[in-house]
């Protein structure tokens, strides 16, 4: 899951519509990244079941608008959330091929027949090499795999995007630009459980 | 022409065929000896430089096939079958590395042409032009007359409903525009119905795989007794549901 600073909004909703149809922790495992993937599992579960602590130092600090401040668990906001999580770099360019990558040769590689791959990001990897082969070994070694796009269907494929070398590697694209895109591909999620 | 035979060679090393350079070179003076006039002798002097027995050569026709795809002729369809539709240039819009690792095809105007006859290439499709299709969609759009996908997985693209032009449905805004705290948490109300309704959604579908396409009361009375709750109260739980089915 991509957390940069364009996407972290719309992670932000999948979790809060995603996070209670899947057992976090037991069955279902939360990597977050912007250009190195964390296991944010732990974190995550706990603000999704409304257990996570506030962090008061943190939000009484003035700020400007940050994406995922409006998305609210018991009193923590998204934003926060993702400010405490360990070792996640926010302000590190977007990096897909390297956290693809990372997935890939870590203990924690997603694989098994009852395994679903799910990918939310725009695919904007800021000119970096995608390593399209490493999403490719990721997927193969799952039953399924789906990638929410948070961006338009035209913007695909412009630009840094490299939508057109990883899109090809996944079972099902939803576009998650909206809450309806994203409810789409979480009900997409649900059925292949 | 090299740029082009390298791009050849590398597809044909992605399907196990192993070419050293002096191959390569080989190739190119093949090519250069032959000329690019004939698509068959093309073919022929490349297979007897690249192909080394009998299995390689059975590859080494498919690669080429697929790879130097000859213009299709096709009488008033507007996209399929289009001539040279597997070897459009990424355009400049798009990602050059990301181009360069889907297609295997080479820019048309370094392919061999076939030739055709004067009637048959003015029934020619036109090229659709650049800016008809986003990338991404001419990466994964069908092969002409295959009726499949290009090589990879995807087969589905759920697309999401339309923005209306006035904006207000919560729902429908764009998450990646600039938006306030206080729109934000207008959208995040929106969370707990859509949740219901996935909710809902799902529970329908996993009551019909469990009894085979059709609803049994039978079913509905057992789960019941077994969970002491009734039929409306139950479809509301989720849990009760994929606990069953998993």
């Amino acid at each position: 899951m991509d957390v940069s600073h364009s996407v972290a909004r719309a992670a932000g909703f999948f979790l809060a519509l995603a996070g209670e149809f899947v057992a976090l922790g037991r069955r279902a495992r939360i990597f977050a990244f912007v250009a190195k993937p964390v296991d944010a599992t732990t974190e995550i579960a706990r603000w999704i079941s409304g257990d996570a602590r506030a962090r008061p130092d943190r939000r009484v600090r003035a700020r400007g608008e940050r994406p995922g401040a409006g998305i609210e668990r018991s009193g923590v906001t998204f934003a926060d959330l993702l400010e405490g999580i360990r070792d996640l770099n926010l302000s590190a360019p977007s990096d897909y091929g390297r956290a693809f990558h990372s997935l890939l040769t870590s203990r924690h590689r997603p694989r098994g027949r009852d395994t679903v791959l799910v990918i939310l990001g725009d695919g904007r990897t800021n000119r970096f090499e995608p390593l399209p082969w490493a999403l490719r070994e990721l997927a193969a070694g799952c039953r399924g795999s789906i990638w929410l796009v948070s961006e338009p269907a035209s913007r695909w494929g412009t630009a840094d995007s490299a939508l057109a070398a990883f899109l090809p590697e996944v079972d099902l694209a939803v576009e998650a630009k909206d809450l309806d895109g994203i409810a789409r591909g979480v009900a997409a999620l649900v059925r292949k459980l | 022409m090299i740029g082009a035979l390298a791009r050849f060679v590398e597809a044909l090393r992605a399907d196990g065929i192993v070419v050293s350079p002096a191959e390569m070179l080989d190739a190119s003076r093949a090519m250069d000896a032959v000329g690019l006039e004939e698509r068959a002798t093309v073919k022929r002097a490349l297979r007897a430089t690249l192909a080394k027995d009998r299995r390689q050569t059975i590859v080494f026709d498919r690669v080429f096939d697929r790879y130097f795809t000859p213009p299709r002729v096709t009488r008033g369809g507007d996209g399929e079958g289009r001539p040279g539709a597997a070897g459009e240039r990424p355009r400049p819009g798009a990602s050059d590395r990301a181009a360069k690792s889907q297609r295997k095809v080479p820019p048309p105007e370094d392919r061999p042409r076939e030739r055709h006859s004067g009637a048959e290439s003015e029934t020619r499709a036109p090229h659709p032009r650049p800016s008809d299709r986003a990338p991404v969609a001419r990466a994964i759009e069908p092969l002409p007359g295959q009726g499949r996908r290009r090589d990879g997985r995807l087969r589905r693209i759920i697309s999401s409903r339309p923005t209306p032009r006035e904006a207000g449905d919560p729902r429908l805004t764009d998450l990646a525009a600039r938006l306030t705290t206080d729109e934000e948490r207008r959208i995040a109300r929106e969370v707990p119905a859509l949740v219901q309704a996935i909710r809902l959604h799902a529970g329908r579908r996993l009551e019909r795989a469990r009894t085979g396409g059709k609803t049994s009361p039978a079913a509905g009375s057992h789960s019941s007794f077994r969970s002491g709750r009734s039929a409306s109260a139950r479809r509301g739980s989720f849990s009760s549901w994929t606990c069953r089915t998993r």
